[in-house]
This record gives C-alpha cells, sequence and structure tokens, in this order.
C-alpha cells in the first residue's frame, strides 16, 4: 500500500501536524479526500497528532500561538558569532536554574526542543562557536526560526513571547544592502518585531580586526536606525570580560543615541565578574526585563497570518 | 444492584521505574485493611497484577522490575465520599510515555483517559532526576567551554519532559492555557522518598520540588490556580528492599508490608496512611 499524503500541498501530514490544525486527520477535510471518512486502514494515523512538535517555529507554525495571543516577537540581531545564541542559551539556562524574570512565571514553551537543544549544543562542542542545532521548523527558508516562551504576569494575564533565531550573515548582508536577496530574513525581523536585541561582540571589537568590526557594526546600527521608528532597543556587550577600548566605545554609542530613541545598555557574559557582587548571567535576564516590562506588552500588533496566495480555497482563513 | 460506572478519575502518570507499581500493590494492602474512609468498590482482576506486587512484598522482596514487564491498564475502583472514584494506572511501560514525546501521537485510550480525568497524579523520583541534568547545573561559563557529556535521555532534560508532559496532557483535555486552571486537580508525588538525604527531606515537599525543578515547579505554579495542585512525598515500601530469591527483608516477612510505607504530606508531617494524596483529591470534590 502507498503511503497515503495529505493533498493539501502546504500540508506535511503524516509527518507533521495537519495544517489546518485537526488533532485527528480523520477530521481533515483534505485528509478525508484522500482515505474517506472513517477508512480502516488508517489506524495509526487517526490517532491524535499534537500542534506542535518543540522545535522552533517557523512562519507556518505560528497559528498555534497567533490563535490564543498576540505574541510579543522579540528580534535578536547582530553578526554571526556575535553572542546571540548564547544570550538565547543562557536565558533558558537561568530559568532552569530557577532564576526568573521579575514580573512573569514560566507558563510552558512550544518550542522546548528547541531550547534544550542550544544548551545541549553548547554544551556538545567544546572550542568551537556555539551553534544553533539545525532545525525542521516549516518555514520559507527565508524567515527566521522562533523560539518561544509563554510567561504569566498573573492568574488571568498570559503573554506569549517570541524570539528570533536567525544566522548572523543575513544581518550583515542587510546592514550593506537592504534589498538583497540574502537579507530577506532581517526584513521579516524588521517588519514584526515590537522590541529589539542588537548583540554587540566585545571580543571582536577588541580583538585585531577591530576596526572593521566598528565599521560593520556602525553600519547595522545605522540601517536600524531607517526602521527602528520608535520600538525598543536592548544593547548588549556580549563577551563583556574583554574590554573594548574607550576610542572605539564613545563611536559605537554615538551612532547608537542618533539612531534609537529607546535604548538601554547591558553587558553580558558567561563568565562572573570579580568586580561585581551580582550573581553570575543576572545580565541576560536583565535584558529581558527591560524589554518585556508590562508598559511594553499593552500594544498589540498584528503576526503575519501565512496565506497560500496562489489556492483561493487555502488563502481562506474564516474557519 | 451495581452502582453505574463512574465519571471522577484520577490518572497516575509517571515514567518508569518511579515507584507506581510498589505504590500500587501498597495501596491494595491498606485498603484491604478496610480500615480508612476509603474502600474498593468489589474486588475486579485487574488488580491482579497489584495482588502479585503484595504477595512478594509480604515474602520481604520487591517487586520485579524488569522493563519487559508490562501489564494492561490497571484501574483501581474506589468508593469515595465524595462518590465512586476509579484511579488509573494506564498502561506501563515508559515507552508509552516516551512516545507521546518524541513521537508527538497520543493512542486514543490515552487520549479518553486523559480526557475524561478529573485528576492527575504525576510522580517524580527525586534521585533519579540528576544524572540527566548534568550539563544545566554546570555555571554558565563552563558550559560554553563545552564541559558535558552527551545527555543520555536524547535531548531532554527532566524539567523540560515534565513540562511537556503536561502541556501535551493539557492540551489534550482542551485546559485551557490563557488562564490558570483549577482543573484537573494535580497532585505531585515525590517518590522513593526514603531514598532523598537528609537535609532535603527535611525542607519538605512544596520546597524540595522548587529546588530540584524550579522550572518545572514555577510552570505548575503559573499554570494552576492555588490550592488545585500540591506536592506529596511518598515511600511506597518505606526502606531498600531487593528483588532477589535470598535477600528477603525479615520485617517485612514479620509485620507485613502494611507496617510499612508511609507519605509525607505537603506540611512536611509523616504518616503511614498511604491513600492521603488520593484523599487529598477527593476532598477538593472532583
Amino acid at each position: 500500500m502507498t503511503r497515503l499524503e495529505c493533498p493539501n500541498p502546504v500540508c506535511d501530514a503524516p509527518m507533521s501536524t495537519c495544517n489546518l490544525g485537526r488533532t485527528r486527520l480523520s477530521e481533515c477535510p483534505h485528509w478525508q479526500h484522500v482515505t474517506g471518512p472513517a477508512d480502516e486502514t488508517q489506524d495509526a494515523v487517526t490517532e491524535p497528532v499534537l500542534p506542535w512538535i518543540g522545535d522552533p517555529l517557523g512562519e507556518l507554525d505560528l497559528e498555534i500561538v497567533t490563535a490564543r495571543s498576540s505574541p510579543f516577537l522579540i528580534g535578536l540581531v547582530g553578526g554571526h558569532d556575535a553572542g546571540k545564541t548564547t544570550l538565547l542559551t543562557s536565558l533558558y539556562i537561568l530559568l532552569w536554574q530557577g532564576r526568573f524574570l521579575a514580573r512573569y512565571s514560566f507558563a510552558g514553551s512550544y518550542t522546548l526542543r528547541g531550547w534544550e537543544g542550544l544548551a545541549h549544543a553548547l554544551s556538545w562542542s567544546p572550542g568551537q562557536p556555539p551553534r544553533f542545532p539545525a532545525h525542521t521548523s516549516r518555514t520559507s527558508g527565508r524567515t527566521p526560526g522562533l523560539l518561544h516562551l509563554a510567561l504569566r504576569q498573573d492568574e488571568r494575564t498570559l503573554r506569549d513571547v517570541l524570539l528570533t533565531d536567525a544566522p548572523g550573515e543575513w544581518f550583515e548582508t542587510w546592514a550593506v544592502d537592504r534589498s538583497a536577496p540574502g537579507a530577506e530574513g532581517a526584513r521579516w525581523t524588521f517588519r514584526h518585531a515590537r522590541a529589539f536585541v542588537l548583540v554587540i561582540d566585545s571580543e571582536a571589537l577588541a580583538g585585531p580586526r577591530r576596526g572593521l568590526a566598528r565599521q560593520q557594526l556602525v553600519a547595522l546600527v545605522r540601517r536600524m536606525g531607517d526602521e527602528i521608528a520608535r520600538r525598543r532597543v536592548a544593547i548588549v556587550w556580549a563577551k563583556s570580560d574583554r574590554s573594548v577600548s574607550e576610542g572605539i566605545r564613545e563611536v559605537i554609542r554615538q551612532a547608537i543615541s542618533a539612531a534609537f530613541p529607546d535604548h538601554r545598555e547591558f553587558r553580558v557574559s558567561v563568565y562572573p565578574d570579580p568586580e561585581s557582587s551580582e550573581e553570575p548571567g543576572s545580565g541576560f535576564l536583565e535584558v529581558f526585563d527591560w524589554l518585556l516590562e508590562p508598559s511594553m506588552l499593552r500594544v498589540a500588533s498584528p503576526m503575519p497570518a501565512p496565506v497560500n496566495r496562489s489556492d483561493a480555497f487555502l488563502a481562506f482563513r474564516g474557519e | 444492584m451495581a452502582e453505574p460506572a463512574t465519571s471522577h478519575s484520577v490518572l497516575l502518570v509517571g515514567g518508569h521505574d518511579t515507584g507506581k507499581t510498589h505504590y500500587g500493590g501498597q495501596l491494595l494492602g491498606r485498603l484491604q485493611l478496610d480500615k480508612g474512609t476509603l474502600r474498593l468498590r468489589g474486588t475486579p482482576e485487574t488488580l491482579a497484577p497489584f495482588q502479585k506486587v503484595l504477595d512478594r512484598l509480604a515474602q520481604g522482596r520487591a517487586a520485579d522490575h524488569t522493563p519487559t514487564e508490562t501489564y494492561e491498564e490497571i484501574v483501581l475502583p474506589l468508593a469515595t465520599p465524595s462518590g465512586p472514584v476509579d484511579v488509573v494506572w494506564p498502561d506501563y511501560g515508559g515507552e508509552q510515555v516516551r512516545q507521546v514525546l518524541d513521537q508527538r501521537r497520543v493512542s486514543e485510550e490515552w487520549a479518553d483517559r486523559i480526557a475524561q480525568s478529573n485528576a492527575w497524579i504525576l510522580f517524580v523520583r527525586p534521585t533519579a532526576l540528576q544524572t540527566r541534568d548534568d550539563v544545566f547545573t554546570r555555571p554558565l561559563h563552563e558550559i560554553s567551554q563545552g564541559a558535558g557529556p552527551p545527555s543520555p535521555s536524547g535531548g531532554w532534560s527532566s524539567q523540560a519532559w515534565f513540562v511537556e508532559l503536561l502541556q501535551i496532557f493539557r492540551h489534550i483535555r482542551r485546559t485551557g492555557v490563557l488562564e490558570a486552571a483549577r482543573r484537573p486537580s494535580l497532585v505531585i508525588i515525590l517518590s522513593c522518598w526514603d531514598e532523598v538525604d537528609r537535609d532535603n527531606q527535611k525542607l519538605g515537599p512544596p520546597a524540595l520540588l522548587a529546588k530540584l525543578m524550579p522550572l518545572f515547579a514555577n510552570f505548575v505554579h503559573a499554570s494552576w490556580v492555588e490550592g488545585s495542585w500540591t506536592v506529596f512525598g511518598l515511600s511506597s515500601l518505606g526502606k531498600p528492599l531487593s528483588d532477589k530469591e535470598g535477600s528477603e527483608d525479615e520485617q517485612y516477612i514479620e509485620q507485613g508490608p502494611e507496617s510499612f510505607g508511609y507519605v509525607v504530606h505537603p506540611d512536611g508531617t509523616q504518616s503511614p496512611d498511604l491513600t492521603a494524596p488520593l484523599e487529598w483529591l477527593f476532598s477538593r470534590a472532583l
């Protein structure tokens, strides 16, 4: 018997979840075209199938979150190896260890496997720069994978927060040429994010190629300034155990002040700071405490609803 | 005339080797003594596996822990002050639960049980947690230097595993997430309490859960209304028992399994009444 596949072109059932969100495939109108209702041969695939798999969400997976709330998307921006991955990984590990955000409880995540993968990938590759494990989110390949946190403010208020997981190369390309084909993911981020984290690689700015690093960073900041409007930007000096010269720091600060009306600087490092009495890692949490201040979350903005424009039936979102 | 089937169902969940089977056996023993407020409704044959456990304990030995040992679903039918209640031990086998997390599918039987249950009892064995979570308990800078071995659990730390399990169960039961839930009631049982070291025991069950699994505890706090969930400690056997012939425990033989085993209430007090977690659930009017 040939394996049954869903005839819906944007649906990968039974390999993945039903695109229309049916927990039982037998209830999906597309699937029924193939098998007919109540077909005995489909025993295995009539079992409830979950609408999330735990990996980072792609554009087509977003419905599971947008169906219940207007999520707050935070775009992480920075060149490759700047420290975006370490920032996300550290956030998760700190939550895991019982260090919490100031105003929110952890109320779950649809991307736990993605979060777990960050921590394990980090620990399995000694000496190599941390890498995101390959994720299987269903995307066009040109939008960032999204990590999800459900945060509870009080008994009645739940906030869904999405964090972008994007290769630094996208932003490097975008800083040079906004409309370049390789920059689509960056453009998507700037279109939809409600706040940003700019991750600055202190190590690169202190190293032998610091002149180039400074130049690239300033170009990125200026490009962001064109797009940011009044959206909040957390400036994160990552790897802050490396010290950057005052001259370079000042140039960058000036560019930032000119570009971002609402920003704040943070220093983070995975290494404990010998001069600070704070627990190591506090900086990572403070970044998100600031970005997720309740006043920030009140304004709703629409998330993209994935639509297949070439098929009038599939374009209908009204079921 | 026999009472009609109950609409109240308590689902008992936990991974392999978390002590659910010994609890079932010891619980049966306590119920057979007929001294408490909970009674057995009839003596169904499906309780045979628990009777086997009890018989083994009477001989001073623990039940087998062979991974291949399976049983079909076991239902303990109780008569309680709240009316008839079924306590359900779903199909044994850690692979059932692993299948849920890895293959993202739930069998119809499991889905029905989850959807119909009014209360969940989740077994967590504290001493089984550490080995899977090594990478998370290191300082951040050590983690980024690649100090950890590959995870034996295939990528799920224990905390993430439990959070995901409850997320899946709530989804199947259509328990909405936007507000904290009152239903189903949740009892978390920290099992094999006698294995826990003294300092940790002194914290009492709720604080120990928060210490060992802060992310998971935070998740439960956030997702359930206060008063709808609680944490008990449990030692069904009261002491280590071997399952080997020749290593029988004399005290068990002399005094019987009903003299052993205890629960630790959320406030830290200890009692031999193994039905206490169930009574907590029933007092909340399922």
